[in-house]
């Protein structure tokens, strides 16, 4: 099943008159969806322009000494890295206070040795692969994200926005038309330009225009333009809707900038799944660390890359949104296992990749890079983990794509990291109609009804076409949590019964089909 | 105040103009800005001619100005630039063709020849066919426009004496109408209002044929005075009975539909003199017989070109059309009284008052650039031309090839700039229609249109019939001088699109798009050196991809459709 179909009807109301066809007809899906997913999930994409050097940023205490013998000057003692919890031959960069405390916690999860075969180092191919999902060797013209979206919105942009989607498809913060958004027809995100200019969006101020014909004319298109931009004002009002709520955010931080604009959007009921920011300069040949090694360019990235993410994390917390969002950082390519003259490293193929949110199984994933003990000028980290396994795995586990959508998106099969946990249990309280579900549904003699308690007492009853009570369950307390409750229907005859689920904080009724 | 520190404090320092206005506002301006400018008048521009000289030229001459359109007058001066651009003159264009005959079989015309000189068809399958060969052509000569003047010329005077094609349901007379404004788009006006007057199509259209002795019909005579030569200002006192009179001496035009030729009918012409009011000092125009009969035509047209208002009103339309809408007092005095003395002097050549007008210190002041709202003409066409879009030139494309003309000339037609088919007689209201003039062209209807298009051809293109065009942006900027240097590359295409200049900031950050993010120069400058020494897949793709970008975000400014 397409996941447009399940989305399509997963948002609406049961409409009951197909039941009556006894058959599994699409209002059911919603409710045979085990994960029951969230509508209200979203992706942030923290693009690393330049390359970032993966060895700098998780740094394999197993292979210290080797590495400091290829990498002179560029190496703290080691005793100055992170040991990250359970993991205590990977140490993050001191520069990453924020981001170990994240990981001791269990809300941020590394992905070692992330690339692709036959890597390129070239920073546009690179790039232009990491997004459009493509081979090395095969030229793609759309993007990973672009063909996800394409697949629930192929008449997109006709139509557009509409009474179901009035919100922007995937934003883009810091740059316009990223190839990662770039459907097969046409773009599927819609860019603000840049931090400045959204804070201009926002806030309703622009450069003024010359006090000339020229300003004149200038001035009457804006109006015009302003009027007709699709999604202006949905997205204005999302940021005037809510206010961030942390006090972590530096000012001197243009990343931490752009995800405090995100938090606002999403905290304002903005309802865009995909978001991506970016924060450049890792692109570190030369002077990657000043004499002193805790010092210098790379540092300063990472902190800002940790600073920046702990407090957009601080603020979706305070905000309540942090069960909904998940964080991904990638960089076209890690850097050289040697360094060069000039205290830097040169263009490399595989790094970590970092994920942020809440629901993670493991915090690391896969191993330390294996340090050769001949590396040359040359030698690079070899990729052990595909990106699009990485995608592959978010866009099945945290969007609930199918495999046939996989296949759409990825074109090829990637397999899949163990890196959530049962989304299914982590569902956050949501929408009534998502708090509540029936599996298997039709069902033979039983059934599974999974409901989430607020801390309550809850009853549950289950009455037939006319509205008799076949079934009772008394009102019980349930804690706080989602709630899993065998019914044994075996004494029901085949037919469609309701099933209503009433607590203090909701009340639900839900149709269920019992097959011969 | 000198006149540089003038224009600087004006376009260039922002500070300034916040002393002077505070609190800046994001739609300031919604008046017309009324302030005492220095005098420009018609005198020869003798300031600096360079790019940005250049470029105001080409932009508001030729419609969507290339970067080789520019390289090519860089060796010219102003004066031999206006030469090429009024001289460049190619009357004789190849006609439209039959690109149909799978689509309707048409008996008269094979395919791949003109259909132009065929009787016209009594099938509508044939005749819609003919007419969308028709519109795909007018949009082909202006794709094709060479350095020349021409083709914004014709749109000049198709504007001015308009023509509703439905009204006339033949396109073979379309075409006839359409050469007409060419023969005449340079030549001398007295003999354009001629040709026009007798032009089949407008015969059609504006009832000439119908003018009888018995019972004149004044439509044409109207629109004559009206629209056509005198106008409506405070100055123009022609009466209603000198409407009528012009009616009877226009008596007696017929139009042969087979040979599409006009003819002089002498038994339907009224014979009787007629003296008109004394705003055409009670000229008597004799009342001739026979054939004679038509050559009252030409007095009358000689008649109304008496009067002095006659060539201000061309010379304010000209204003309209090539520097901008409202025309003050000084503009008036200054501008146009002197060049409707020059359109007299010269007994009514157009070719002398339009270069006037590019010559003039006027047109070049800095106060006059950068203020023209893109025609869909401009917008579509131009940035068609101006990303290098190409199209087959075989003969085995023709169909797909006419069809992908049709889109475009339809996606201006959604812009509500239809060729042969204005609002009304009086032409397009973005040139005449206060207060808004040109800022009619854009409005919540067409914005979306004109945007989602361009973005379109930048993109996926236009297809029909498996054939696809679309822009391609190394050829854009091949012809640059440094393309391998981003800040240059930049500039150059900003200058070529953009009709006000924007913010170095702004430009820093459009040079990121070509950058990707990355914040080095030479991310770019090697990309383009790799591409230019091993031309491949990958190697284009690199830079391609970034250069979209960078033009899409570009047609996405207001600035964009300025010019």
């Amino acid at each position: 099943m397409k996941r447009r179909s399940f989305l399509k009807y997963g948002l609406s109301s049961v409409v009951v008159p197909n039941l009556l066809s006894g058959k599994q007809s699409m209002p059911f899906m919603p409710f045979l969806n085990p994960k029951n997913c969230n509508p209200e999930r979203k992706l942030i994409i923290i693009q690393l322009n330049g390359g970032n050097d993966g060895l700098n940023t998780v740094m394999p205490l197993d292979q210290y000494d080797l590495l400091q013998s290829y990498r002179p000057g560029l190496l703290m003692p080691s005793s100055s890295y992170m040991p990250l919890q359970g993991h205590d031959s990977m140490g993050f960069h001191p520069a990453m206070e924020k981001m170990h405390n994240l990981q001791s916690e269990g809300k941020c999860a590394v992905v070692q040795n992330v690339g692709y075969p036959m890597p390129n180092l070239s920073h546009f191919r690179s790039t232009d692969i990491w997004t459009s999902g493509s081979d090395s060797n095969q030229f793609l013209y759309s993007g990973i994200l672009g063909r996800s979206l394409y697949q629930d919105h192929q008449g997109f942009p006709d139509g557009y926005p509409n009474e179901d989607f009035t919100d922007p498809l995937a934003l883009q913060i810091g740059s316009t038309a990223s190839l990662l958004y770039q459907g097969p027809t046409t773009n599927m995100g819609i860019s603000i330009s840049n931090p400045d200019n959204f804070y201009q969006l926002v806030s309703g101020t622009v450069d003024p225009a010359p006090s000339t014909k020229a300003g004149h004319e200038l001035t009457y298109i804006r109006l015009v333009a302003q009027q007709t931009e699709r999604y202006t004002g949905q997205i204005r009002d999302a940021a005037n809707n809510a206010v961030n709520l942390s006090n972590e955010y530096p000012d001197d931080n243009g990343l931490a900038q752009q995800l405090k604009i995100v938090a606002r959007m999403i905290a304002g009921g903005l309802k865009t799944q995909f978001y991506l920011v970016q924060l450049g300069g890792f692109d570190t040949h030369s002077d990657q660390v000043d004499d002193n090694p805790a010092l210098g360019t790379h540092s300063t990235l990472l902190n800002r890359l940790s600073v920046g993410v702990n407090a957009f994390l601080d603020d979706l917390k305070l905000m309540g949104k942090d069960e909904d969002v998940l964080v991904m950082t990638f960089s076209e390519f890690g850097r050289r296992i040697r360094s060069n003259a000039s205290l830097g490293t040169d263009h490399g193929e595989a790094a970590p990749m970092f994920l942020f949110g809440n629901n993670f199984k493991n915090t690391v994933i896969g191993e330390n890079p294996v340090i050769p003990g001949d590396a040359g000028p040359q030698t690079n980290v070899e990729a052990t983990i595909d990106f699009r396994s990485v995608y592959a795995t978010i866009l099945k586990d945290w969007f609930c794509y199918t495999e046939d959508d996989l296949d759409d998106i990825l074109l090829k099969q990637f397999g899949q990291l163990p890196i959530f946990n049962d989304l299914s249990t982590a569902v956050a309280p949501v929408k009534d109609e998502q708090r509540v579900s029936l599996f298997p549904n039709p069902c033979h003699d039983e059934t599974n009804l999974t409901f989430y308690s607020q801390g309550e007492k809850i009853s549950i009853r289950m009455l037939n076409s006319n509205g008799r009570e076949m079934m009772r369950l008394p009102a019980t307390y349930y804690p706080t949590g989602s709630q899993n409750i065998h019914l044994n229907v075996d004494k029901l005859q085949s037919g469609v019964y309701f099933c209503h689920v009433q607590g203090e904080s909701f009340k639900m009724t839900l149709p269920l089909v019992k097959d011969h | 105040m000198k006149r540089a520190d003038f224009l600087k404090s004006i376009l260039s320092n922002k500070d300034t103009i916040q002393q002077k206005e505070p609190v800046e506002k994001k739609f300031q301006n919604k008046e017309i800005p009324e302030f005492s400018r220095l005098r420009t008048g018609l005198t020869e521009y003798s300031g600096p001619w360079e790019d940005l000289q250049r470029w105001h030229l080409l932009k508001r001459t030729i419609t969507g100005p290339t970067i080789e359109n520019l390289k090519s007058i860089r060796s010219l001066s102003l004066d031999q630039t206006l030469d090429l651009l009024l001289n460049e003159i190619d009357l004789n264009p190849a006609p439209p063709l039959n690109y149909y005959q799978e689509e309707v079989a048409d008996p008269d015309v094979p395919y791949g020849e003109t259909w132009v000189n065929a009787p016209q068809s009594g099938d509508p399958g044939i005749n819609g066919r003919r007419t969308t060969s028709f519109r795909a052509w007018l949009f082909s000569l202006h794709f094709k426009q060479p350095l020349s003047i021409l083709e914004n010329m014709c749109f000049f005077w198709h504007n001015h004496f308009p023509i509703e094609r439905a009204s006339v349901n033949d396109p073979g007379m379309l075409y006839l109408n359409y050469m007409t404004m060419r023969a005449h788009a340079l030549g001398n006006f007295r003999e354009l209002v001629k040709a026009v007057t007798i032009d089949p199509a407008m015969l059609i259209y504006l009832n000439g044929q119908r003018n009888t002795k018995a019972a004149p019909d004044e439509n044409y005579a109207r629109e004559l005075q009206e629209l056509f030569m005198l106008g409506k200002g405070p100055e123009s006192q022609y009466t209603e009975e000198d409407i009528h009179l012009a009616a009877k001496v226009l008596t007696g035009w017929r139009v042969n539909r087979q040979t599409r030729a006009p003819q002089f009918v002498p038994n339907q012409h009224d014979t009787t003199n007629k003296q008109f009011s004394a705003f055409y000092n009670n000229h008597i125009i004799q009342g001739k017989t026979g054939p004679d009969g038509a050559g009252e035509t030409d007095e009358l047209i000689d008649m109304i070109l008496q009067q002095n208002e006659a060539a201000l009103f061309i010379c304010r339309k000209l204003y309209k059309h090539f520097i901008y809408y409202t025309i003050d007092q000084q503009a008036e005095q200054e501008i146009i009284v002197p060049l409707a003395d020059l359109f007299r002097a010269n007994n009514y050549e157009i070719k002398p008052v339009v270069k006037a007008l590019l010559f003039s210190d006027h047109f070049h002041d800095p106060l006059n650039h950068g203020c023209y709202i893109k025609t869909p003409l401009q917008a579509t066409t131009g940035i068609t031309r101006q990303i290098h879009v190409t199209f087959p030139d075989r003969v085995d494309l023709l169909r797909p090839v006419y069809r992908i003309w049709n889109v475009f000339f339809t996606r201006m037609q959604d812009q509500q700039l239809e060729l042969y088919n204005p609002p009304n007689v009086a032409g397009w209201p973005a040139f005449y229609q206060a207060p808004q003039f040109y800022q009619l062209w854009i409005n919540a209807t067409t914005l979306p249109f004109r945007s989602d298009f361009l973005q379109q051809l930048t993109d996926r293109g236009v297809t029909q019939l498996g054939l696809n065009v679309r822009g391609d942006a190394i050829a854009m900027i091949e012809s640059l001088d440094n393309p391998f240097d981003p800040n240059l590359l930049v500039k150059d295409i900003c200058d070529m699109l953009l009709g006000v200049p924007i913010s170095p900031e702004h430009q820093t950050y459009v040079k990121s798009l070509l950058l990707s993010g990355q914040d080095d120069d030479s991310y770019w400058t090697e990309a383009w050196i790799a591409y230019v020494n091993s031309p491949g897949t990958d190697t284009l793709n690199a830079v391609t991809i970034r250069l979209k970008s960078m033009v899409q975000y570009l047609i996405r400014l207001p600035e964009f459709h300025l010019c």
